[in-house]
């Protein structure tokens, strides 16, 4: 008798507690999915919030939407553009965020705030900087899909084959408040009716405050990663000829002999790499030995290049400032922000040309 | 039970004031007997003349072989001397003479007939004239295999172990025998091997057996139900089988089988879950081969419990979850359905079960037709009507096909029940629901046991040895011990140093 008074008990319990199971449900289909949001700032605190989302067609082809509103907060915007929607805006398929020239040149740390704040946004979403009005560019379809989702297929296939670095909300905020490393994003503006990475931008803290160009891809990941491979670069070899090479490994080794120190840090970039396509007659083994010794000087005077800019800037994309962080016991900001201007800083490079494919 | 006892007592009270007092005790008990019996149709009773004697020979017609009585009884009645001399005269090995009228009852409803003077009714000759009416030894139905013998269990116990002791012609192999049920009186026979099965397991059973108190025994799947330790658990604990030669190898690693009359299953114990998983073709094939087809049917079965409660879970709750790439084909497809992702599910797999139940009680022929006419004709009707999404339908389908991997059909059974509290509590808490429902899935089966043996042996509690036999199986020279779960008094199969050896060389 107890026994089934304990039972009764037990299922009358799951019926009186129905009030607490009311947990908000997302259906798929009842919500709309933000794929992509772009931000600017049309005045010093009023933002812009463009955000896309796709509309699914019956027939199975994606229609790209947008919808623009302003306001002081982020999740103000999102509200506004509920009440223009059929269904409830929610932020959990996010896969990239845009932020607008002049936006990134101001700073972008209080727009990041909703993206870190919000537990159903990812970390893996894709940041970019965008070259235009956020509005315009858009509004309009560049592929079957809505351009959150072609964005964000845009960077990741870039990334993955290894043409620019890797970059996502999670890299950029890890290099905002690590110290010895600046963020970078890439640049993104639209040219005639497509959609490109035309660039990476570098910033000082939140702020966008340089950019390096397409050329200079190659050795930017080839001295970011510390193991990198699959990146290309057009080598010339003379007026109008070209050879194009293909990294199969590079390895990126620090040396730097006295830490926070005005000594030299070496740059040892150890590269193997093969050639694809090459058009200055047939391929022998000497200029097999020229184009190894061509790209290796490339690399050391571009590479150096690119690091005086950096120098110049103050800034430290390539984290110099935290492999010597990693060195040293006598590690200081401050006093490394002194330093790091004027270091000598110097790319060594090995190359060795693996093979050139077998064409007599 | 107590209803019942009072309906017997009843009968008790009707018989004594039915008989008449005026012959002997013994007399009057048997006449009482010819009266009950009399009253059924199918008893025939004649009276047959013989040198002067009058023989009073009784019978169920459709106990005994009417051949016998006319070939082997009848013509050496002539023979008639004396009562007791009838079992040397009669080419029958089983005449028993008694008086006793519960004895004469007994065996009269085993297939006897009997025989007695009508002037002397002390005595009363039974002589055994039985037929069994059973069906031929045929092709596994339920356990199928392409490779290896196709014999399988039918009705009859005596064919059941003469099935199986021709496979194990051995003096080991002990059976003991019991009768169950107070109105089927099933014969229950327990197999187990002498000096290999342990004991205390062998011991187990037959307490359990014995100590059963029902009135009928219509299947092996009975007993199951009575005799295993979880009675409450939808996992069986026993497993059943129809191959013969299943039971026969789990007897040699010391498991012990019951084999029920009038039920074409074997049952085996104590066993493990994983056992459920195997068919016994693994055995028949390269263990390479034979392990792959395990572990396939190991995942099929979670991918059956899981994927419905997933996708209800995921796309009530979880919508970051979706990879991009599969967001538009999942919101196109829902996009015309009214119904929340647990209706919609509810009913795809509701609909799956009736096809299942449909085809299961309906003759082969219209069964395979309703299959198609269901699978087919429904479900595109279904995602045409827009009830259900054709993603849905795909996934539905899978699971039920993989549901159906399961060699042991009772298991098939249990993990397409199960899949239903996990896709309630998916809707109403989500992944955490089906965390939670798994939770209770896994706690259920750590408490299980079989015969006082744990159930999810070898995994809880971990017996590394005993996975040479589980998710996968390893090649038979490895598998020189008994598995552990048995605790068997012998623990060696084999010389595992024998076993590899390939005498090839010396022949030459």
């Amino acid at each position: 008798m107890r026994k089934l008074k304990r039972m009764v008990q037990i299922i009358l319990l799951p019926l009186f507690l129905t009030g607490c199971m009311n947990i908000d449900q997302h259906i798929l289909d009842d919500v709309q999915l933000i794929t992509g949001a772009a931000y600017e700032y049309v005045d010093d605190d009023t933002i812009e919030l463009t955000t896309v989302f796709p509309n699914h067609q019956p027939d199975g082809s994606v229609k790209n939407e947008t919808l623009t509103t302003t306001a002081i907060l982020n999740k103000e915007n999102r509200d506004k553009q509920s009440l223009q929607s059929e269904k409830p805006m929610v932020s959990g398929k996010l896969e990239v965020a845009l932020y607008e020239r002049n936006t990134a040149e101001k700073g972008i740390l209080e727009l990041l705030d909703t993206l870190s704040r919000d537990p159903s946004i990812g970390a893996n979403v894709y940041m970019a900087i965008l070259d235009g009005n956020p509005k315009e560019v858009l509004n309009k379809q560049y592929g079957n899909i809505d351009n959150g989702i072609f964005l964000s297929n845009l960077i990741e296939q870039n990334v993955e084959s290894g043409l620019i670095h890797k970059t996502n909300l999670h890299i950029f905020k890890y290099k905002l408040y690590a110290e010895g490393i600046d963020p970078m994003l890439p640049i993104i503006e639209q040219k005639e009716g497509k959609l490109n990475i035309n660039a990476i931008g570098l910033f000082e803290e939140d702020k966008l405050v340089d950019q390096i160009e397409q050329e200079k891809f190659f050795f930017m990941t080839i001295l970011l990663e510390r193991k990198g491979q699959k990146d290309t670069y057009a080598l010339k070899t003379k007026e109008e000829k070209k050879a194009s090479i293909v990294n199969i490994k590079s390895v990126r080794k620090y040396d730097i002999p006295k830490p926070m120190t005005n000594s030299e840090i070496k740059i040892n970039i150890n590269l193997k790499a093969i050639i694809r396509e090459y058009n200055d007659g047939t391929l022998n083994k000497q200029k097999i030995k020229k184009v190894e010794n061509a790209l290796k000087e490339e690399i050391e005077t571009k590479s150096e290049e690119m690091i005086q800019q950096f120098q110049e800037k103050g800034i430290d994309p390539l984290g110099i400032g935290e492999e010597v962080r990693t060195r040293t016991r006598q590690w200081d900001q401050k006093k490394w922000k002194e330093l790091y201007p004027d270091i000598k800083i110097t790319v060594q490079a090995k190359v060795k040309i693996m093979e050139s494919g077998v064409i007599e | 039970m107590k209803k019942w006892r009072n309906r017997r007592s009843l009968f008790k009270d009707k018989e004594s004031e039915i008989g008449s007092p005026k012959n002997t005790e013994k007399d009057d008990s048997l006449g009482d007997l010819l009266k009950q019996l009399t009253l059924s149709n199918d008893f025939t009773q004649f009276t047959y003349h013989v040198n002067e004697t009058s023989l009073c020979i009784g019978y169920y017609t459709p106990l005994i072989d009417t051949e016998i009585l006319h070939r082997d009884i009848l013509p050496y009645l002539k023979k008639w001397e004396s009562f007791s001399s009838l079992s040397s005269v009669l080419p029958i090995e089983e005449v028993i003479l008694t008086a006793d009228a519960a004895t004469i009852q007994e065996n009269l409803l085993k297939g006897y007939i009997f025989i007695f003077d009508v002037n002397n009714l002390k005595q009363v000759c039974l002589v055994k004239a039985g037929v069994e009416r059973t069906r031929q030894v045929s092709l596994p139905e339920v356990e199928f295999s392409v490779v290896g013998p196709k014999e399988s269990f039918v009705e009859a116990l005596d064919t059941n172990i003469n099935l199986v002791r021709k496979r194990l012609p051995m003096p080991e192999l002990t059976i003991k025998e019991m009768i169950i049920g107070k109105l089927s009186k099933t014969r229950v026979s327990v197999l187990y091997i002498e000096g290999i099965a342990n004991k205390e397991n062998v011991n187990t059973v037959i307490q359990r057996l014995s100590d059963l108190d029902f009135d009928q025994i219509m299947d092996s799947s009975y007993i199951t139900q009575l005799i295993q330790d979880n009675q409450n658990s939808p996992f069986p604990q026993l497993i059943d089988t129809e191959r013969p030669d299943r039971i026969a190898s789990e007897l040699g690693e010391g498991k012990v089988a019951i084999l029920v009359d009038g039920a074409p299953h074997g049952l085996i114990g104590p066993t493990t879950i994983f056992e459920f998983f195997y068919a016994f073709e693994d055995y028949y094939l390269n263990w390479a081969v034979a392990s792959f087809f395990r572990l396939v049917r190991f995942f099929a079965v979670l991918f059956s419990i899981l994927v419905t409660p997933l996708y209800v879970a995921v796309l009530t709750y979880h919508y970051e979850l979706i990879p991009k790439d599969l967001v538009s084909t999942l919101v196109t497809s829902r996009s015309a359905i009214p119904l929340p992702p647990i209706l919609e599910a509810i009913i795809l797999e509701l609909a799956i079960e009736l096809l299942r139940e449909a085809g299961a009680r309906l003759p082969t022929k219209v069964g395979q037709t309703i299959g198609i006419v269901g699978g087919i004709v429904i479900g595109t009707a279904s995602v045409e009507a827009g009830l259900t999404s054709n993603v849905l339908l795909i996934i539905v389908a899978l699971a039920a096909l993989a549901s159906f991997t399961t060699p042991v059909y009772q298991m098939g059974n249990t993990i397409r029940l199960i899949r239903f509290p996990f896709l309630l509590m998916a809707h109403y808490l989500g992944l955490i629901g089906v965390a939670v429902s798994f939770c209770f899935l896994l706690i259920h089966l750590l408490r299980l046991s079989s015969l006082g043996r744990p159930f999810l042996e070898p995994f809880y509690p971990v017996r590394v040895q005993d996975l040479k036999d589980s998710l996968i199986r390893l090649p038979f020279s490895m598998q020189s011990k008994r598995p552990i779960q048995e605790q068997t008094e012998d623990t060696m199969r084999f010389n595992p140093k024998k076993a590899k050896e390939k005498h090839d060389s010396k022949r030459i």
